[in-house]
């Protein structure tokens, strides 16, 4: 049997309805299927322990800084970490600072590298983005790095008052302004 | 304007000429039903294409991931269930249509001349579809399919000349591992679908040249499009409805109870995590070669090729895997040949006869093999073994057999079946909880380690294998496992560090559950000072004592919780009325009156305070001098020698022994966890960060 043109019309339309149907039932999930790293949150540690540092370190009475690990669990997809290293941190003794102390992340602000010792101040080895020991940028020459180093909050351990718990957080690099990955 | 780009469009690509040629095929006598399987199989393919490259972004073929990121795609990926349900149910959809593809093909007598060479193509597809239906089961590197693949690598290797090699180039070496994995996931996602697809091109190609196989009798000429494609898509769709029920219905996932901070809030969250609910496919617990009775099995597609090689024993195996397949695939080649020229109605007649033999064949098998597995009769008692006869009424069969020797040998079939049913529950158990206990990640040494550090599982066999030499354990109420008798060497540690547990201990230190086996008499003499004073106290005061006792009971038991978790009330109430009673021999914090003859109780019950105990039960803050147990230490590598000299300095003279017995870190670990009822997995011997769980016995 030959179908008639209008029928051969309805079919037409039938088969794009259904098409239509089953791209919707399979590409909904599949979309969301992709997207699901938008469920991934940074991780929020709260203050921990940094390893490596004692605030009556003789470094601090000849005014250098020093440098420490924070550790914590650390969730990667399915894999966990017991106790990784979720980052390192710049310890400076500095007087105007609340405490007399400044903690700075060792994440460049620039683009991420790991912003190293050197001289008087701090200088990323990658883009050559230098700070001062404050933390500060150093603006002597063109400085590839918009923002000074960033720092994060800390307090005295309550059990060893020489030992610092610190809020680590990471930062969005390339920007001027100041704000958490995620946050 | 959508005109105008169109127009631009075509005069640059030709676009519409090659839609035209593609979809205005003619088919003589008309569009019908039953040509839609061929495309219904095409469809399912571009299925499979669009979930496994789905499936790709979460997968990570290695001895140590993959397992980890399949359980991350089932359980914690939104849709992720779903999308593995469908590429994992899609290949057993493939496996139906193509039979029922294949019926169709030599009932129009398709496979004949002209149409020999499709025919053929067509058999190199059905190859490759059981090629990436083997490598893709292996995957997921669970149970299943990494015992299913032993044995299919090995049936390969019985190949005569080329086995060994065949073998060693599809496991990558001579073990499996890493390489098997990196391996069979090239061929899952690289090589077969390529070959595939190229064979399909050439399958349609050769399709369209020769056209449908129209009945003698059919009239009329239809139009692919949209005569033909409507029909296909129906019946396309048809079967995606029953691919996402059995996806949804099927009950093959292993349900688990998300953590609280990850349970889903909303509907939308309810329907992405559903893998959660059990639904998708199965994923059994991680692939482990530790594992002496894992009950293997192919997939159900593979069965009747499973079945087969039963049939031949000892030397006649290669009859079963490698000669009857082969010469099957031998004669499906040559079956149009049979149909040349005057024959045709002949090679018709022995195409349907021998595909619908073939397939009848096939399902006899399958049938076959699953009800040999069967203790009691499948397909409403018609076929299997009958082991009613043997059983009581609540299905346990009975311990000896029968002396009649036919029955007896029916006996140890249905035995047979029924250990294999108790291996298989005993799997399905620890897949459901790896996949529980991996929903708080899996360790970085692997996912085998969900269940070889598992407290609940491993601690008990530890606790049996290294304590119950000694001490008994009495379950306490809501412990799924049995405890341990007969052992009266020691305590029982059921429900240690209880409250009911040490106000047990209180009244009666002598008795045979605490302190009667030991030679620790410092609790029992200061009993029975108590008892001598009671002589002469008066009913209130004895109530009154014993209340004090209760007091002190709960606050100790209060102890094993971490510090931020005690109860305040208690220990404001209850400390001074230890320092009291207790302090004179037992310290405790910064409580210590100097004695220090009994234990120490900072931390009592904890997982720290076990710790020293089991490492070092002499130590003066544990038994002292009145120590009879051992000290179990990790004797593997270095360490050993510290510990060993340690202890030999310890010791009256030099030739004496240190009562020291090996037991490893983690392995201590596991029976600290499994006491204290942290059911947490240990990794890697190290302690998670933050406080410890812990719920205690009552």
């Amino acid at each position: 049997m030959e179908p008639t043109p209008s029928r051969r019309n309805f079919l037409r339309w039938a088969t794009h309805g259904l098409s239509a149907v089953f791209a919707v039932l399979l590409g909904i999930p599949a979309g969301c299927y992709l997207i699901d790293p938008r469920n991934r949150k940074i991780q929020e540690s709260g203050f921990r322990p940094v390893d490596g540092v004692r605030l009556d370190d003789e470094c601090f009475a000849r005014n250098e800084p020093a440098q420490g690990v924070i550790r914590d669990v650390r969730v990667d997809g399915w894999t966990l970490h017991p106790s990784d290293v979720l980052g390192r941190v710049w310890v400076v003794k500095d007087e105007t600072a609340d405490n007399g102390f400044r903690v700075f992340t060792t994440i460049c602000p620039h683009l991420g590298c790991s912003v190293n010792r050197e001289g008087e101040g701090f200088t990323c080895p990658c883009h050559g983005a230098r700070f001062h020991q404050d933390g500060s940028l150093n603006t002597d020459r063109p400085n590839p790095a918009l923002r000074g180093m960033d720092s994060l909050d800390w307090r005295r351990d309550e059990a060893d008052p020489n030992r610092i718990v610190v809020h680590y957080q990471a930062f969005e690099a390339g920007v001027a302004e100041k704000k958490t990955v995620g946050g | 304007m959508r005109q105008r780009f169109l127009d631009w469009l075509d005069r640059r690509l030709g676009h519409r000429r090659l839609i035209d040629a593609l979809l205005l095929e003619h088919i003589p006598g008309g569009a019908k039903w039953r040509y839609v399987w061929g495309s219904t199989l095409a469809f399912v393919f571009s299925i499979q294409l669009v979930t496994g490259i789905l499936l790709m972004t979460g997968y990570s073929a290695s001895d140590t991931t993959a397992w980890g990121s399949v359980h991350y795609i089932q359980y914690k990926m939104d849709f992720g269930w779903l999308i593995r349900g469908l590429h994992h149910f899609g290949s057993q959809t493939m496996m139906v249509l193509i039979a029922l593809h294949m019926l169709q093909v030599v009932i129009a007598g398709a496979h004949l001349p002209p149409r020999e060479l499709n025919w053929w193509l067509g058999l190199g597809l059905l190859g490759v579809t059981f090629g990436l239906g083997l490598s893709g089961y292996l995957l997921p590197w669970d149970q299943k399919g990494y015992w299913a693949t032993r044995v299919a690598t090995n049936i390969a290797s019985e190949v005569p000349w080329i086995g060994p090699y065949l073998r060693e180039f599809l496991v990558g070496g001579p073990d499996y591992g890493n390489h098997t994995l990196t391996r069979f996931f090239a061929f899952h996602v690289g090589l077969l679908p390529a070959i595939f697809i190229i064979l399909l091109i050439l399958h349609l190609t050769a399709f369209r040249r020769q056209g449908v196989t129209a009945p003698p009798n059919a009239q009329g000429v239809g139009i692919f499009w949209p005569d033909q494609a409507f029909r296909d898509l129906v019946v396309c769709l048809i079967v995606f409805g029953v691919m996402v029920s059995v996806v949804i219905f099927g009950g093959h996932g292993n349900p688990v109870t998300p953590a609280a901070e990850e349970a889903p809030q909303t509907w939308y969250q309810d329907l992405a995590h559903a893998g959660q609910k059990g639904w998708g496919a199965n994923l059994d617990a991680p692939a482990d070669r530790d594992t002496p009775d894992y009950p293997a099995r192919p997939e159900w597609y593979f069965l009747f090729l499973f079945q087969l090689l039963k049939y031949f024993p000892g030397e006649q195996i290669l009859v079963g895997t490698v000669f009857i397949p082969n010469g099957v695939m031998l004669l499906l080649f040559l079956l149009p040949l049979f149909g040349i020229g005057p024959l045709r109605k002949f090679g018709h007649f022995l195409g349907i006869l021998v595909v619908v033999g073939l397939l009848s064949c096939v399902v006899v098998l399958t049938v076959l093999s699953i009800a040999e597995d069967s203790p009691t009769p499948i397909l409403y008692g018609t076929v299997g073994n009958h082991g009613e006869q043997f059983m009581d009424e609540n299905g346990e069969l009975q311990k000896d057999p029968p002396s009649d020797p036919k029955k007896k040998e029916e006996y140890e079939k249905v035995k047979h079946a029924k250990e294999f049913q108790d291996k298989l529950t005993d799997a399905h158990e620890k897949a459901l909880r790896a996949a529980q206990l991996a929903m708080a990640g899996v360790p970085v040494e692997g996912a085998r380690d969900l269940l070889r550090h598992d407290p609940v599982t491993k601690g008990y066999e530890l606790f049996k294998n290294n304590c119950a030499v000694c001490h008994n354990y009495t379950p306490m109420k809501g412990d799924p496992y049995g405890g341990f008798s007969g052992a009266n060497k020691a305590s029982d540690l059921g429900g240690h560090g209880s409250e009911a547990w040490i106000r047990g201990l209180l009244n009666n230190p002598g008795d045979e559950k605490y302190f009667g086996h030991t030679k620790l008499d410092g609790m029992k003499k200061w009993r029975k000072g108590i008892e001598k004073a009671r002589r002469k106290n008066t009913e209130k005061e004895r109530a009154e004592e014993d209340m004090t006792f209760d007091k002190i009971a709960k606050w100790l038991a209060d102890q094993g919780h971490p510090k931020e978790k005690r109860d305040p009330s208690l220990e404001k109430e209850s400390r001074s009325l230890f320092e009291d009673n207790c302090a004179s021999c037992h310290s405790i914090g910064d409580v210590n009156k100097g004695s220090n003859t009994a234990p120490d109780f900072t931390d009592y019950g904890s997982q720290d305070w076990l710790r020293l105990t089991i490492m070092n039960p002499g130590h003066k803050l544990r038994f002292g001098a009145k120590n009879q147990m051992p000290y179990f230490r990790n004797l593997d590598g270095p360490g050993a020698e510290v510990y060993n000299q340690e202890f030999q300095d310890t010791l009256p003279d030099k030739d004496a022994k240190p009562n020291v017995m090996p037991l490893s870190d983690i392995d201590r670990e596991l029976i600290i966890r499994w006491m204290t009822r942290d059911d947490r997995v240990v990794f890697g011997g190290r302690p998670v960060a933050g406080p410890p769980k812990r719920d205690k016995a009552e």
